[in-house]
């Protein structure tokens, strides 16, 4: 026990790996929020009306609204005042065509993340696969590559401000269709204030022609970023989207409120994954990001499918649940995830399946690590209506426990109306055990990689459903968490 | 302010007999009741059970009018001492509490004043006040209840019997507080039967049951509810187990419209155990609310919970099971099981089973499902020549039937098997041999 009290010990004094600030010059809107704040925002970012209009709309609303505080989290109340609501790199207008043309800073500020452009072109090269990346560095979009090849697909990938200029019609109608603005306390403000994000729109009948993915990185002090996310999937379509974040160190908590919109119609499917890793904080739990995430995606359209693999290692504070409404007969949802804590962090995640129509089916497989004195919740909600005839759900739920101040916990909210819908719900919770250590001790394994070993197995489940880059960066990301962390 | 909690109110009055401490006790819990009120929907705890007709009714006081009898059903055949309450007031001719060595019983009114007991010490001890208004309620106004003292090194052979009577006329409410102490190893077995007369009319029962264990000690816990179908039961059980006890609450509900059950077991030394078995089998617009809470406090404890629902018509039942395993409480063993079967397309089932671990070297689990009998099991009992309804009937007894028989007391078992056959199999029950369905005890 003392040794690995000691490697434990030398975990959490793990520097953050990503840890550093890029100096880009920046417009950055002074800290505060009224309307006149959202007013500017959607000024500079030259919004149609009806887009100032919903934003105000939403900002009234939130003003009302009681910060929520069910989550099974802990954390100084967040100053809305001091936080500033736009950040944008200089010159965002005439965005580089090429990588030649982008500031060699923000190139390097990728390298630094091990996933540089050059790596995924490079990766892409070799597999013969094209990713498209609508790099977000801070709030606006700042390079936008293999539009082309997209668009003779007929696929539309663009920031979502410059869809508002191009395509206000579709944004008018799926905006805020599957979140309201006033869904919970940082949907409304993230409605108010969203600077930018993606937007992706399948035509009927294509398939993606390659993975779309973005990249988040928080980059100007005390700049909360808001961003939205809106993809649509018409009839038969498919798309597999990758989410990935990393952020430089900061000793003030900053305030990370996304909204992710998913749409698939009839026989449609979106793929939608995540690696997150923001600034965790240190050791004593000072700084770090604080994720207020709202995801959900509906399925419309009859077998419909979504699905959500997140793996969550980041963060001082996650609170987020990816959810699923199947609205049409036989849709599918599924929700895969790893979320573990250490140090001081604290994650109260899971997912919300609602049944609405006949044969639903939904899958949920969540694997909790806490390691150090982090807290680890899952909170997930199983609704079946009473027209869900047949809905099926199978949901497990499993803690790995390291160290003796950790905590996971397990809230799992089931509603069932109808006879015929079939479920089952099953929560594991346990340590590392000394037999399987030891079975791989004595095969010659060290302890790091016995414990690496045990922890991916633990994880198998959810990487599988990981594209392979992700997988492998996810992987990798666990490793590095978890060194010589052994109870 | 709610009807209700305006009569709750109105009933504040000088319990001039209580000692000095159980007055200020009453008092405080008095105050929370007027300013924190009822719990209601926007409460997270009470989300699921909506209480609005509860609260509009217009209560008084219980008035007994009817004369009773109790029917040879509502009986345990092997039980000893009997204690019987009629709309909450202690009812000395139908008690029998013939003396039996290493056992005191004591009506909470004579208790509290001969303090033989030292009632101060377990009053109140182990259900957290301030959780809700009813408790608050309960801990304010309880004035009638019984207390039972189960003396060191004694074990009492034959069941002890409670039997909580509704015959009122026009709504009323009570509020009963019992408390249980099994001293060091000592064993008992304690039922405790809520029940109505035919004539009862809508009432509220707010009961709480305390059970206190000392080190070694065994006690097996029914409570057996089976109200009337108009009245609301809001009641409590909380136990606090010293080393190495053993305790076991068994938990049946069949009766009331609304009911809500919470069942908290601290378990606050090494190696105790705690077993809880459940039971709800509703029709009708029935509704039953059974919220649970294992508190793992120390090292080396183990708990096993198994908690079934049978729904039928537009029955709801709502199972909220919470396991806590505090920092210190290595090599915790905890596994909890709700299993629900929904009979009818309008029954609704909803649980929380919830699992909250600060500690590393432990066992948890639970699991949780909610489904309706298998076709391939009714296929197979029809392949055999079994009708469809029989078919449907035996799978719902079985699953039902599989709680009674973890319990202990052989009679008991067969007698709540004997009336589940009956309510599930119907007149078809006579047709079999009934008593080769029930199984030996496990």
């Amino acid at each position: 026990m003392g040794d690995s009290t000691q490697e434990l010990d030398a975990l959490v004094k793990r520097k953050y790996k990503e840890g550093f600030v890029t100096n880009i010059e920046s417009d950055t809107l002074p800290p505060g929020l009224d309307e006149d704040v959202i007013r500017e925002i959607s000024r500079r970012k030259n919004e149609p009306e009806f887009m100032l209009e919903w934003r105000l709309e939403a900002y009234r609303k939130w003003l009302d609204m009681p910060e929520p505080e069910w989550a099974h989290i802990n954390y100084p109340k967040i100053n809305f005042q001091d936080i500033s609501y736009f950040s944008a790199p200089k010159n965002p207008d005439d965005g580089p065509e090429s990588l030649d043309e982008v500031d060699p800073r923000l190139l390097e500020t990728y390298a630094k993340l091990g996933i540089p452009l050059e790596e995924q072109k490079m990766l892409a090269g070799v597999k013969g696969a094209n990713i498209a990346v609508d790099a977000v560095f801070d709030s606006v979009s700042v390079r936008t590559t293999f539009r082309g090849k997209l668009a003779e697909a007929g696929v539309i990938f663009c920031p979502i401000s410059e869809a508002l200029q191009e395509h206000p019609e579709l944004i008018k109608k799926y905006l805020g269709s599957v979140v309201p603005q006033t869904d919970n306390y940082y949907a409304a403000l993230n409605s108010a204030v969203f600077s930018d994000g993606s937007f992706v729109y399948i035509p009927k009948g294509v398939r993606c022609p390659m993975e779309l993915s973005t990249y988040f990185r928080i980059n100007e002090m005390n700049t909360g970023q808001f961003e939205r996310t809106l993809i649509i999937a018409e009839e038969g379509s498919y798309v597999s989207y990758l989410e990935g974040c990393t952020a430089p160190m900061r000793d003030e908590n900053q305030l990370h409120a996304a909204v992710v919109e998913l749409v698939t119609m009839k026989d449609a499917e979106i793929k939608y994954s995540t690696v997150q890793n923001w600034y965790p904080g240190d050791e004593n739990g000072r700084g770090g990001i604080y994720n207020f995430v709202t995801k959900r995606g509906a399925c419309r359209g009859d077998n419909s499918k979504i699905s959500w693999t997140q793996v969550e290692t980041g963060s001082a504070i996650t609170w987020k649940y990816p959810s699923v409404i199947l609205y049409g007969n036989h849709s599918v949802g599924e929700f895969y995830s790893v979320a573990l804590t250490h140090n001081m962090q604290q994650a109260d995640t899971g997912t919300k399946m609602v049944h609405i129509g006949k044969n639903t089916s939904s899958t949920i497989i969540s694997k909790g690590i806490s390691a150090g004195r982090g807290q680890n919740t899952y909170r997930g909600q199983v609704k079946i209506l009473r027209g869900a005839d047949g809905a099926r759900n199978y949901s497990q739920c499993d803690s790995l426990l390291m160290g003796d101040q950790c905590g996971a916990h397990t809230f799992p909210y089931v509603e069932v109306q109808n006879k015929t819908a079939n479920l089952e719900h099953e929560a594991t919770t346990s340590k590392i055990s000394e037999d399987q250590l030891f079975y791989l001790r004595q095969r010659g394994l060290s302890e790091e990689s016995a414990v690496s070993m045990i922890v991916n197995g633990f994880c198998k489940e959810v990487f599988r459903e990981l594209p392979m880059e992700f997988a492998v960066e996810a992987q990798k990301l666990l490793d590095v968490s978890l060194e010589g962390a052994v109870g | 302010m709610t009807a209700l909690h305006n009569f709750l109110i109105a009933q504040k009055q000088a319990n001039e007999a209580a000692p000095e401490w159980l007055s200020s006790l009453q008092q405080v819990a008095f105050s929370q009741l007027k300013n924190r009120g009822l719990p209601s929907a926007q409460d997270e705890e009470w989300r699921l059970t909506r209480l609005t007709e509860l609260y509009k009714q217009e209560f008084r006081p219980a008035i007994a009018t009817n004369t009773l009898s109790l029917q040879k059903t509502l009986l345990t055949p092997s039980a000893g001492s009997r204690i019987v309450f009629v709309n909450g007031v202690l009812d000395t001719g139908l008690s029998d509490s013939s003396f039996v060595a290493g056992l005191a019983i004591e009506p909470l009114e004579q208790a509290v004043i001969s303090d033989k007991l030292n009632l101060e010490t377990f009053f109140n001890a182990s259900p957290p006040l301030e959780q809700h208004g009813f408790l608050s309620a309960n801990t304010a106004f309880s004035k009638s209840g019984y207390v039972i003292r189960i003396s060191a090194d004694s074990i009492i052979d034959n069941p002890i019997e409670i039997i909580f009577i509704a015959n009122n006329t026009g709504p009323a409410a009570w509020h009963c507080r019992n408390i249980i102490v099994a001293d060091q190893f000592s064993k008992a077995t304690i039922i405790e039967r809520h029940v109505a007369n035919d004539t009862a009319e809508t009432y509220l029962s707010n009961c709480v049951t305390e059970l206190h264990l000392a080190d070694g000690s065994h006690l097996d816990f029914y409570k057996y509810q089976d109200e009337s179908l108009d009245a609301y039961h809001i009641g409590g059980v909380y136990s606090k187990q010293s080393r190495d006890s053993y305790l076991a609450t068994n938990n049946i509900a069949i009766g009331s419209k609304i009911a809500r059950t919470d069942i908290y077991a601290t378990l606050s030394a090494e190696g105790a155990h705690c077993e809880m078995n459940g039971l709800s089998v509703l029709a009708g617009d029935q509704h039953v609310e059974n919220c649970t809470e294992v508190i793992h406090a120390k090292p080396n404890c183990t708990s096993d919970e198994y908690y079934k629902s049978v729904l039928d018509d537009q029955a709801r039942s709502v199972f909220r099971g919470r396991i806590i395993v505090a920092k210190d409480a290595q090599k915790t063993d905890a596994n909890q099981q709700n299993k629900n079967l929904l009979l009818s397309s309008r029954a609704e089932a909803d649980t929380k089973p919830q699992l909250e671990i600060y500690a590393d070297d432990v066992k948890c689990a639970h699991g949780a499902t909610v489904g309706q009998l298998e076709e391939k099991s009714v296929f197979y009992l029809r392949s055999r020549g079994v009708s469809e309804t029989m078919a449907r009937a035996l799978l719902t007894f079985a699953f039902a039937n599989d709680v009674i028989r973890r319990f202990h007391l052989a009679d008991l078992q067969k007698q709540l098997s004997a009336q589940l056959a009956d309510r599930i199999l119907g007149e078809a029950a006579s047709a079999i041999e009934t008593d080769s369905l029930f199984g030996e005890p496990l």
